[in-house]
Protein backbone atom coordinates (compact mmCIF):
# COMPACT_ATOMS: atom_id res chain seq x y z
CA UNK A 1 0.00 0.00 0.00
CA UNK A 2 1.62 3.14 -0.86
CA UNK A 3 1.75 5.87 1.47
CA UNK A 4 2.07 9.63 1.34
CA UNK A 5 4.00 12.27 3.14
CA UNK A 6 3.79 16.42 3.22
CA UNK A 7 6.62 17.61 1.26
CA UNK A 8 5.24 20.91 0.08
CA UNK A 9 8.71 22.13 -1.33
CA UNK A 10 8.40 19.36 -4.36
CA UNK A 11 6.01 19.15 -7.50
CA UNK A 12 5.68 17.44 -10.73
CA UNK A 13 6.23 19.36 -13.54
CA UNK A 14 6.63 18.36 -17.42
CA UNK A 15 10.33 18.67 -18.81
CA UNK A 16 11.54 18.30 -22.35
CA UNK A 17 14.71 16.39 -21.66
CA UNK A 18 16.55 14.23 -19.02
CA UNK A 19 19.37 16.31 -17.29
CA UNK A 20 22.32 14.12 -17.36
CA UNK A 21 22.53 11.67 -13.88
CA UNK A 22 18.93 11.82 -13.56
CA UNK A 23 17.06 8.52 -12.05
CA UNK A 24 14.33 7.49 -14.49
CA UNK A 25 11.38 5.29 -13.97
CA UNK A 26 8.56 4.72 -16.11
CA UNK A 27 4.59 5.49 -14.89
CA UNK A 28 3.80 1.85 -14.12
CA UNK A 29 6.95 1.27 -11.51
CA UNK A 30 4.42 4.29 -9.28
CA UNK A 31 2.26 3.33 -6.68
CA UNK A 32 -1.24 3.95 -7.68
CA UNK A 33 -0.94 7.76 -5.75
CA UNK A 34 2.00 8.53 -7.74
CA UNK A 35 0.55 7.46 -10.46
CA UNK A 36 -2.26 10.08 -10.06
CA UNK A 37 -0.19 12.87 -9.41
CA UNK A 38 1.30 12.64 -12.58
CA UNK A 39 -2.03 12.09 -14.81
CA UNK A 40 -3.14 15.26 -12.64
CA UNK A 41 0.65 16.92 -14.51
CA UNK A 42 -0.56 15.56 -17.84
CA UNK A 43 -3.68 17.47 -17.40
CA UNK A 44 -2.43 20.63 -16.34
CA UNK A 45 -4.80 20.04 -13.01
CA UNK A 46 -2.43 22.29 -9.85
CA UNK A 47 0.30 19.48 -8.44
CA UNK A 48 1.57 21.42 -6.01
CA UNK A 49 -1.20 21.05 -3.63
CA UNK A 50 -1.35 18.23 -1.16
CA UNK A 51 1.08 15.40 -0.02
CA UNK A 52 3.51 14.21 -2.01
CA UNK A 53 3.29 10.14 -2.80
CA UNK A 54 6.07 8.94 -0.89
CA UNK A 55 7.73 6.87 -3.76
CA UNK A 56 8.59 9.96 -5.99
CA UNK A 57 11.70 11.34 -5.59
CA UNK A 58 13.08 14.45 -6.16
CA UNK A 59 14.90 14.94 -9.24
CA UNK A 60 13.48 11.52 -10.45
CA UNK A 61 12.31 11.75 -14.09
CA UNK A 62 9.19 9.91 -14.79
CA UNK A 63 8.62 8.98 -18.50
CA UNK A 64 5.03 9.19 -19.07
CA UNK A 65 3.27 10.40 -22.94
CA UNK A 66 5.65 12.88 -22.00
CA UNK A 67 8.64 13.56 -19.60
CA UNK A 68 7.46 14.54 -15.70
CA UNK A 69 10.06 15.27 -13.25
CA UNK A 70 10.05 15.83 -9.80
CA UNK A 71 11.44 19.41 -8.61
CA UNK A 72 12.01 22.05 -5.95
CA UNK A 73 8.98 25.23 -6.27
CA UNK B 1 23.99 -22.08 10.96
CA UNK B 2 23.90 -19.42 8.47
CA UNK B 3 21.35 -19.94 6.33
CA UNK B 4 21.64 -20.16 2.14
CA UNK B 5 19.15 -18.84 -0.32
CA UNK B 6 19.94 -19.03 -3.51
CA UNK B 7 17.72 -17.11 -6.31
CA UNK B 8 17.89 -18.03 -10.15
CA UNK B 9 17.26 -15.18 -12.28
CA UNK B 10 18.42 -11.43 -12.33
CA UNK B 11 15.93 -9.85 -13.33
CA UNK B 12 13.27 -7.60 -11.58
CA UNK B 13 11.62 -10.53 -9.46
CA UNK B 14 15.19 -12.30 -8.77
CA UNK B 15 16.34 -9.10 -7.65
CA UNK B 16 13.79 -8.07 -5.44
CA UNK B 17 14.07 -10.84 -3.79
CA UNK B 18 17.65 -10.69 -2.80
CA UNK B 19 17.31 -7.34 -1.27
CA UNK B 20 14.13 -8.60 0.74
CA UNK B 21 16.43 -11.36 1.76
CA UNK B 22 19.23 -9.58 2.80
CA UNK B 23 17.16 -7.28 5.01
CA UNK B 24 14.61 -10.03 6.81
CA UNK B 25 17.69 -12.46 7.32
CA UNK B 26 20.63 -9.81 7.76
CA UNK B 27 23.38 -12.89 8.51
CA UNK B 28 22.02 -15.32 5.13
CA UNK B 29 23.76 -16.56 2.46
CA UNK B 30 22.53 -15.05 -0.41
CA UNK B 31 23.44 -15.58 -4.18
CA UNK B 32 22.11 -14.75 -7.41
CA UNK B 33 22.83 -16.38 -10.42
CA UNK B 34 21.85 -15.52 -14.05
CA UNK B 35 22.57 -15.94 -17.56
CA UNK B 36 22.63 -12.40 -18.70
CA UNK B 37 26.03 -10.75 -18.81
CA UNK B 38 24.37 -7.75 -17.30
CA UNK B 39 22.88 -7.11 -13.62
CA UNK B 40 19.37 -5.97 -13.23
CA UNK B 41 18.23 -3.47 -15.47
CA UNK B 42 14.74 -1.21 -16.42
CA UNK B 43 13.12 -4.04 -18.59
CA UNK B 44 10.20 -1.12 -18.67
CA UNK B 45 12.31 1.45 -20.47
CA UNK B 46 14.44 -0.49 -23.06
CA UNK B 47 11.42 0.38 -25.63
CA UNK B 48 12.79 4.17 -24.83
CA UNK B 49 16.63 3.32 -25.50
CA UNK B 50 15.11 1.52 -28.41
CA UNK B 51 13.09 4.60 -29.45
CA UNK B 52 16.28 7.07 -29.46
CA UNK B 53 14.63 8.80 -26.82
CA UNK B 54 16.79 7.70 -23.20
CA UNK B 55 20.25 7.05 -23.64
CA UNK B 56 21.99 3.71 -21.92
CA UNK B 57 22.88 5.25 -18.28
CA UNK B 58 19.60 5.58 -16.97
CA UNK B 59 18.23 1.98 -17.53
CA UNK B 60 20.51 0.37 -15.65
CA UNK B 61 19.42 -0.06 -11.86
CA UNK B 62 22.10 -2.24 -10.20
CA UNK B 63 25.96 -2.11 -10.73
CA UNK B 64 27.85 -5.08 -9.70
CA UNK B 65 29.04 -2.54 -6.42
CA UNK B 66 24.99 -2.80 -5.52
CA UNK B 67 25.42 -6.40 -4.89
CA UNK B 68 28.90 -6.10 -2.95
CA UNK B 69 27.56 -3.57 -0.78
CA UNK B 70 24.73 -5.97 0.55
CA UNK B 71 27.00 -8.67 0.29
CA UNK B 72 24.95 -10.47 -2.26
CA UNK B 73 26.95 -12.92 -4.38
CA UNK B 74 26.31 -12.51 -7.68
CA UNK B 75 27.22 -14.79 -10.42
CA UNK B 76 26.95 -13.45 -14.26
CA UNK B 77 27.08 -15.32 -17.11
CA UNK B 78 26.10 -18.44 -15.26
CA UNK B 79 23.97 -21.11 -16.37
CA UNK B 80 22.18 -23.96 -13.95
CA UNK B 81 21.82 -26.68 -15.24
CA UNK B 82 20.47 -29.14 -13.36
CA UNK B 83 18.45 -28.69 -9.38
CA UNK B 84 19.00 -31.39 -7.17
CA UNK B 85 15.64 -31.08 -4.59
CA UNK B 86 16.83 -33.96 -2.55
CA UNK B 87 20.24 -33.09 -2.03
CA UNK B 88 19.24 -29.33 -2.14
CA UNK B 89 21.78 -28.22 -4.72
CA UNK B 90 22.02 -26.34 -8.16
CA UNK B 91 24.91 -27.04 -10.46
CA UNK B 92 26.03 -24.63 -12.64
CA UNK B 93 27.62 -25.38 -16.15
CA UNK B 94 30.77 -24.87 -14.86
CA UNK B 95 30.13 -28.24 -12.63
CA UNK B 96 30.06 -25.98 -9.54
CA UNK B 97 27.76 -27.16 -6.94
CA UNK B 98 26.00 -24.27 -4.81
CA UNK B 99 23.80 -25.88 -2.12
CA UNK B 100 20.65 -23.91 -0.85
CA UNK B 101 18.18 -23.85 2.50
CA UNK B 102 15.66 -22.43 0.14
CA UNK B 103 15.61 -21.66 -3.91
CA UNK B 104 13.91 -19.77 -5.86
CA UNK B 105 13.43 -19.61 -9.34
CA UNK B 106 12.79 -16.54 -11.22
CA UNK B 107 14.04 -17.39 -14.44
CA UNK B 108 11.36 -15.83 -16.45
CA UNK B 109 10.96 -16.26 -20.46
CA UNK B 110 11.99 -16.11 -23.83
CA UNK B 111 10.57 -14.97 -26.69
CA UNK B 112 8.48 -17.19 -29.11
CA UNK B 113 10.15 -17.90 -32.18
CA UNK B 114 7.64 -17.78 -35.39
CA UNK B 115 6.77 -21.29 -36.51
CA UNK B 116 7.54 -20.32 -39.78
CA UNK B 117 10.52 -20.55 -42.58
CA UNK B 118 13.32 -18.33 -42.28
CA UNK B 119 12.13 -16.75 -38.27
CA UNK B 120 15.73 -17.16 -37.37
CA UNK B 121 17.17 -14.91 -40.40
CA UNK B 122 18.97 -12.17 -39.77
CA UNK B 123 17.05 -8.77 -39.39
CA UNK B 124 14.29 -10.81 -37.15
CA UNK B 125 14.25 -9.10 -34.25
CA UNK B 126 12.64 -10.27 -30.88
CA UNK B 127 12.39 -7.89 -27.89
CA UNK B 128 13.21 -9.04 -24.71
CA UNK B 129 16.57 -8.11 -23.49
CA UNK B 130 18.47 -5.32 -22.89
CA UNK B 131 20.42 -6.62 -26.05
CA UNK B 132 17.88 -7.25 -28.12
CA UNK B 133 16.99 -3.63 -27.72
CA UNK B 134 20.24 -2.41 -28.75
CA UNK B 135 20.13 -4.19 -32.15
CA UNK B 136 16.29 -3.14 -32.76
CA UNK B 137 17.85 0.29 -31.73
CA UNK B 138 20.50 -0.30 -34.83
CA UNK B 139 18.29 -1.81 -37.39
CA UNK B 140 15.90 1.24 -36.72
CA UNK B 141 18.10 3.89 -37.22
CA UNK B 142 19.54 2.58 -40.23
CA UNK B 143 16.05 1.25 -42.00
CA UNK B 144 13.19 2.57 -43.88
CA UNK B 145 10.89 -0.12 -43.93
CA UNK B 146 9.58 -2.59 -41.24
CA UNK B 147 7.20 -5.38 -40.34
CA UNK B 148 5.99 -6.25 -37.01
CA UNK B 149 4.15 -9.21 -35.47
CA UNK B 150 2.13 -9.39 -32.80
CA UNK B 151 -0.90 -7.72 -31.92
CA UNK B 152 -0.75 -7.03 -28.13
CA UNK B 153 1.31 -5.45 -25.78
CA UNK B 154 4.96 -5.99 -26.64
CA UNK B 155 4.39 -5.50 -30.44
CA UNK B 156 2.56 -1.92 -30.11
CA UNK B 157 6.20 -1.13 -28.30
CA UNK B 158 7.95 -2.35 -32.03
CA UNK B 159 5.60 -0.44 -33.78
CA UNK B 160 6.24 2.94 -31.40
CA UNK B 161 10.21 2.42 -31.83
CA UNK B 162 9.23 2.11 -35.65
CA UNK B 163 7.45 5.60 -35.36
CA UNK B 164 9.83 7.01 -33.11
CA UNK B 165 12.72 6.10 -36.23
CA UNK B 166 11.02 7.11 -38.76
CA UNK B 167 10.95 3.62 -40.07
CA UNK B 168 7.44 3.09 -41.93
CA UNK B 169 6.28 -0.22 -40.62
CA UNK B 170 3.01 -2.81 -41.85
CA UNK B 171 1.84 -4.37 -38.51
CA UNK B 172 0.31 -7.74 -39.89
CA UNK B 173 -2.58 -8.73 -37.14
CA UNK B 174 -4.48 -12.02 -37.27
CA UNK B 175 -7.64 -10.95 -36.45
CA UNK B 176 -9.36 -7.79 -37.16
CA UNK B 177 -8.31 -5.26 -34.43
CA UNK B 178 -5.58 -4.85 -32.50
CA UNK B 179 -5.13 -6.46 -28.64
CA UNK B 180 -8.72 -7.90 -29.89
CA UNK B 181 -8.89 -10.32 -26.46
CA UNK B 182 -9.46 -6.88 -23.99
CA UNK B 183 -10.62 -4.58 -25.97
CA UNK B 184 -13.36 -3.99 -28.75
CA UNK B 185 -13.19 -3.10 -32.18
CA UNK B 186 -14.22 0.43 -31.01
CA UNK B 187 -11.46 0.76 -28.50
CA UNK B 188 -8.81 -0.91 -30.93
CA UNK B 189 -9.61 1.87 -33.55
CA UNK B 190 -8.12 4.48 -31.51
CA UNK B 191 -5.03 2.46 -31.23
CA UNK B 192 -4.85 1.90 -34.91
CA UNK B 193 -5.61 5.35 -35.63
CA UNK B 194 -2.87 6.41 -33.53
CA UNK B 195 -0.10 3.86 -35.16
CA UNK B 196 -1.50 5.41 -38.78
CA UNK B 197 -0.38 8.90 -37.44
CA UNK B 198 3.12 8.19 -36.54
CA UNK B 199 3.44 5.67 -39.96
CA UNK B 200 2.93 2.16 -39.27
CA UNK B 201 -0.10 0.60 -41.07
CA UNK B 202 -2.30 -2.13 -39.39
CA UNK B 203 -2.71 -4.99 -41.66
CA UNK B 204 -5.87 -7.14 -40.48
CA UNK B 205 -6.72 -10.55 -41.50
CA UNK B 206 -2.93 -11.30 -42.22
CA UNK B 207 0.11 -12.71 -40.15
CA UNK B 208 3.02 -14.37 -41.46
CA UNK B 209 3.16 -17.24 -43.48
CA UNK B 210 7.32 -17.16 -44.16
CA UNK B 211 9.81 -14.44 -44.24
CA UNK B 212 11.97 -14.59 -47.48
CA UNK B 213 15.98 -13.88 -47.31
CA UNK B 214 18.87 -12.83 -49.75
CA UNK B 215 21.65 -14.77 -50.46
CA UNK B 216 23.52 -13.70 -47.07
CA UNK B 217 20.24 -15.28 -44.62
CA UNK B 218 19.15 -11.57 -44.10
CA UNK B 219 15.54 -10.64 -44.15
CA UNK B 220 13.61 -8.81 -47.19
CA UNK B 221 10.40 -9.60 -47.31
CA UNK B 222 7.04 -10.87 -45.23
CA UNK B 223 4.45 -13.30 -46.74
CA UNK B 224 1.35 -13.39 -45.31
CA UNK B 225 -1.03 -16.37 -45.63
CA UNK B 226 -3.16 -14.22 -48.14
CA UNK B 227 0.16 -14.47 -50.79
CA UNK B 228 0.86 -10.68 -49.96
CA UNK B 229 4.57 -9.73 -49.64
CA UNK B 230 5.67 -6.64 -47.47
CA UNK B 231 9.05 -5.76 -48.19
CA UNK B 232 11.15 -4.39 -45.13
CA UNK B 233 14.88 -3.87 -43.94
CA UNK B 234 14.09 -5.58 -40.59
CA UNK B 235 10.78 -7.34 -39.01
CA UNK B 236 9.98 -7.43 -35.15
CA UNK B 237 8.26 -10.41 -33.83
CA UNK B 238 6.06 -10.33 -29.99
CA UNK B 239 3.86 -13.36 -30.17
CA UNK B 240 4.71 -14.43 -26.50
CA UNK B 241 7.19 -16.06 -23.93
CA UNK B 242 7.95 -19.69 -23.38
CA UNK B 243 8.79 -19.93 -20.16
CA UNK B 244 12.65 -20.84 -19.29
CA UNK B 245 11.65 -24.28 -17.17
CA UNK B 246 14.10 -26.59 -18.55
CA UNK B 247 16.03 -26.46 -15.44
CA UNK B 248 12.71 -27.69 -13.15
CA UNK B 249 12.80 -31.47 -15.40
CA UNK B 250 12.47 -34.29 -12.91
CA UNK B 251 12.26 -31.89 -10.08
CA UNK B 252 9.03 -32.77 -9.63
CA UNK B 253 7.51 -28.79 -9.38
CA UNK B 254 4.28 -28.83 -10.92
CA UNK B 255 3.72 -26.92 -14.08
CA UNK B 256 0.91 -25.45 -16.22
CA UNK B 257 1.52 -23.09 -18.43
CA UNK B 258 3.81 -21.57 -15.97
CA UNK B 259 5.36 -23.01 -12.79
CA UNK B 260 2.55 -23.31 -10.40
CA UNK B 261 2.76 -21.90 -7.10
CA UNK B 262 0.18 -20.86 -4.29
CA UNK B 263 -0.05 -17.33 -2.98
CA UNK B 264 2.75 -17.61 -1.00
CA UNK B 265 4.75 -18.20 -4.26
CA UNK B 266 5.47 -21.28 -3.34
CA UNK B 267 5.65 -24.67 -5.59
CA UNK B 268 4.63 -28.48 -4.81
CA UNK B 269 8.36 -29.46 -4.03
CA UNK B 270 9.62 -28.40 -0.72
CA UNK B 271 11.77 -25.37 -0.27
CA UNK B 272 11.36 -24.30 -3.67
CA UNK B 273 9.74 -21.32 -4.54
CA UNK B 274 8.91 -19.33 -8.26
CA UNK B 275 8.12 -15.63 -9.06
CA UNK B 276 7.97 -13.78 -11.84
CA UNK B 277 6.38 -13.77 -15.73
CA UNK B 278 7.00 -17.55 -15.80
CA UNK B 279 4.58 -18.39 -12.29
CA UNK B 280 0.93 -19.44 -12.36
CA UNK B 281 0.06 -18.06 -9.24
CA UNK B 282 -2.97 -18.47 -6.96
CA UNK B 283 -4.68 -15.02 -7.26
CA UNK B 284 -6.46 -14.23 -3.90
CA UNK B 285 -8.95 -11.68 -5.78
CA UNK B 286 -10.21 -13.97 -8.27
CA UNK B 287 -10.20 -17.03 -6.48
CA UNK B 288 -8.73 -19.01 -9.19
CA UNK B 289 -4.99 -19.08 -10.57
CA UNK B 290 -3.71 -16.73 -12.80
CA UNK B 291 -0.75 -15.13 -14.69
CA UNK B 292 0.70 -11.73 -15.30
CA UNK B 293 3.66 -10.43 -16.95
CA UNK B 294 3.64 -6.92 -15.38
CA UNK B 295 6.86 -5.53 -13.92
CA UNK B 296 5.21 -4.17 -10.45
CA UNK B 297 3.37 -8.00 -10.32
CA UNK B 298 6.81 -9.21 -11.26
CA UNK B 299 8.87 -7.59 -8.23
CA UNK B 300 6.14 -8.32 -5.45
CA UNK B 301 5.86 -11.47 -5.91
CA UNK B 302 9.75 -11.46 -5.51
CA UNK B 303 9.48 -9.30 -2.31
CA UNK B 304 6.59 -11.96 -1.00
CA UNK B 305 8.91 -15.31 -1.87
CA UNK B 306 11.64 -13.89 0.19
CA UNK B 307 9.55 -13.20 3.02
CA UNK B 308 7.56 -16.47 2.82
CA UNK B 309 11.54 -18.30 1.93
CA UNK B 310 12.75 -16.26 5.68
CA UNK B 311 9.40 -16.99 7.46
CA UNK B 312 6.60 -19.96 6.13
CA UNK B 313 3.92 -18.43 5.25
CA UNK B 314 4.24 -14.64 6.76
CA UNK B 315 3.39 -12.97 3.04
CA UNK B 316 0.59 -13.35 0.73
CA UNK B 317 0.34 -12.02 -2.84
CA UNK B 318 -2.51 -10.22 -3.58
CA UNK B 319 -1.89 -7.33 -6.32
CA UNK B 320 -3.90 -5.84 -8.73
CA UNK B 321 -1.31 -5.08 -12.15
CA UNK B 322 -1.35 -2.74 -14.07
CA UNK B 323 0.61 -1.74 -17.62
CA UNK B 324 0.77 1.30 -19.63
CA UNK B 325 1.46 2.54 -22.99
CA UNK B 326 2.19 5.71 -23.21
CA UNK B 327 4.25 6.21 -26.52
CA UNK B 328 0.92 8.33 -28.25
CA UNK B 329 -0.66 11.73 -27.72
CA UNK B 330 -2.85 9.96 -25.10
CA UNK B 331 -2.57 7.31 -22.70
CA UNK B 332 -3.41 3.36 -22.36
CA UNK B 333 -3.47 1.43 -19.53
CA UNK B 334 -4.44 -1.79 -18.73
CA UNK B 335 -5.38 -3.16 -15.33
CA UNK B 336 -6.13 -6.96 -13.38
CA UNK B 337 -7.32 -9.26 -16.13
CA UNK B 338 -8.95 -7.62 -18.80
CA UNK B 339 -9.04 -10.85 -20.63
CA UNK B 340 -11.07 -13.00 -18.55
CA UNK B 341 -14.50 -12.55 -17.01
CA UNK B 342 -18.32 -13.29 -17.93
CA UNK B 343 -19.49 -9.77 -18.12
CA UNK B 344 -18.30 -6.41 -19.23
CA UNK B 345 -19.20 -3.37 -20.14
CA UNK B 346 -17.35 -0.34 -22.44
CA UNK B 347 -18.07 3.08 -23.88
CA UNK B 348 -16.38 5.16 -26.11
CA UNK B 349 -16.34 8.50 -25.01
CA UNK B 350 -14.53 10.70 -28.02
CA UNK B 351 -11.82 9.40 -30.64
CA UNK B 352 -9.78 9.17 -28.20
CA UNK B 353 -11.47 8.22 -24.75
CA UNK B 354 -12.58 4.51 -24.37
CA UNK B 355 -13.16 2.62 -21.07
CA UNK B 356 -13.75 -1.02 -20.80
CA UNK B 357 -14.51 -3.48 -17.69
CA UNK B 358 -14.30 -6.82 -17.29
CA UNK B 359 -16.66 -8.35 -14.68
CA UNK B 360 -16.95 -11.97 -12.93
CA UNK B 361 -19.48 -12.64 -10.23
CA UNK B 362 -20.12 -8.82 -10.34
CA UNK B 363 -16.63 -8.21 -9.71
CA UNK B 364 -14.27 -6.00 -11.24
CA UNK B 365 -11.54 -8.33 -11.93
CA UNK B 366 -9.79 -5.98 -15.02
CA UNK B 367 -10.13 -3.29 -17.52
CA UNK B 368 -8.87 -1.20 -20.29
CA UNK B 369 -8.81 3.05 -20.00
CA UNK B 370 -8.11 4.71 -23.22
CA UNK B 371 -7.27 8.41 -23.29
CA UNK B 372 -8.26 9.27 -19.53
CA UNK B 373 -6.60 7.45 -16.93
CA UNK B 374 -8.13 9.23 -13.54
CA UNK B 375 -10.45 6.64 -12.78
CA UNK B 376 -7.63 4.21 -12.32
CA UNK B 377 -7.03 3.85 -8.93
CA UNK B 378 -10.32 3.86 -7.72
CA UNK B 379 -11.38 0.74 -10.24
CA UNK B 380 -8.09 -0.80 -8.46
CA UNK B 381 -9.60 -0.52 -5.28
CA UNK B 382 -12.90 -1.86 -6.46
CA UNK B 383 -10.87 -5.03 -7.70
CA UNK B 384 -8.95 -5.33 -4.96
CA UNK B 385 -11.66 -5.02 -2.58
CA UNK B 386 -13.72 -7.17 -4.31
CA UNK B 387 -17.06 -5.25 -4.30
CA UNK B 388 -20.14 -6.15 -6.28
CA UNK B 389 -20.53 -3.62 -8.82
CA UNK B 390 -22.22 -5.41 -11.69
CA UNK B 391 -25.30 -3.80 -11.22
CA UNK B 392 -24.11 -0.34 -11.10
CA UNK B 393 -22.89 -0.36 -14.96
CA UNK B 394 -24.06 3.46 -15.52
CA UNK B 395 -22.55 4.74 -12.58
CA UNK B 396 -18.85 2.55 -13.68
CA UNK B 397 -19.22 4.12 -17.06
CA UNK B 398 -19.45 8.11 -16.00
CA UNK B 399 -16.99 9.89 -17.48
CA UNK B 400 -16.52 11.69 -14.11
CA UNK B 401 -16.29 8.57 -12.12
CA UNK B 402 -16.82 8.79 -8.53
CA UNK B 403 -16.78 5.90 -6.35
CA UNK B 404 -19.12 7.37 -3.55
CA UNK B 405 -21.94 7.45 -5.77
CA UNK B 406 -22.17 3.53 -5.79
CA UNK B 407 -24.16 1.91 -3.61
CA UNK B 408 -22.44 1.04 -0.23
CA UNK B 409 -20.90 -2.50 -0.26
CA UNK B 410 -23.48 -5.55 0.90
CA UNK B 411 -22.28 -7.17 4.15
CA UNK B 412 -21.40 -10.65 3.01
Amino acid sequence: MSRSIVRPELAVRRVESVPSGSRVRHFDELSDAAQDRVLAAAEGEATDAGPLPADLRENEVIVFTRLYRVTGR
Amino acid sequence: MTQSFVIIGDGIAGSSAAETLREEAPDADVTVITDEGESLYNRILIKEFAKGKLPEAPISIHDESWYDERDIDLRLNTLVTDIDPEAHAVETHEDETIEYDKLLVATGGTPTQLPVENSDAEGIHHFWTFQDARKIRESAESADDAVIVGAGLLGIDLAAICGAQGVEAKYLMRGNAWWRYALSESGAEIMHDAMREIGVEPVFESGVDRFEVDDGGRIVAAVDPNGDRYECDWAGVAIGLNFNTEILHGTGVKQNDGVVVDQHMRTNVDDIYAAGDLTRFYDTILGEYAQNGSWGSAKEQGTIAAKNMVEPESAEFRWVSSYSITHFDFPFLSFGHPTIGDDEVERKYSDTEYRRLALKDGKIVGGVLIGDLAPQSAYKRLMREERVVGDQKEILLEKKFDADELAPPQEQ
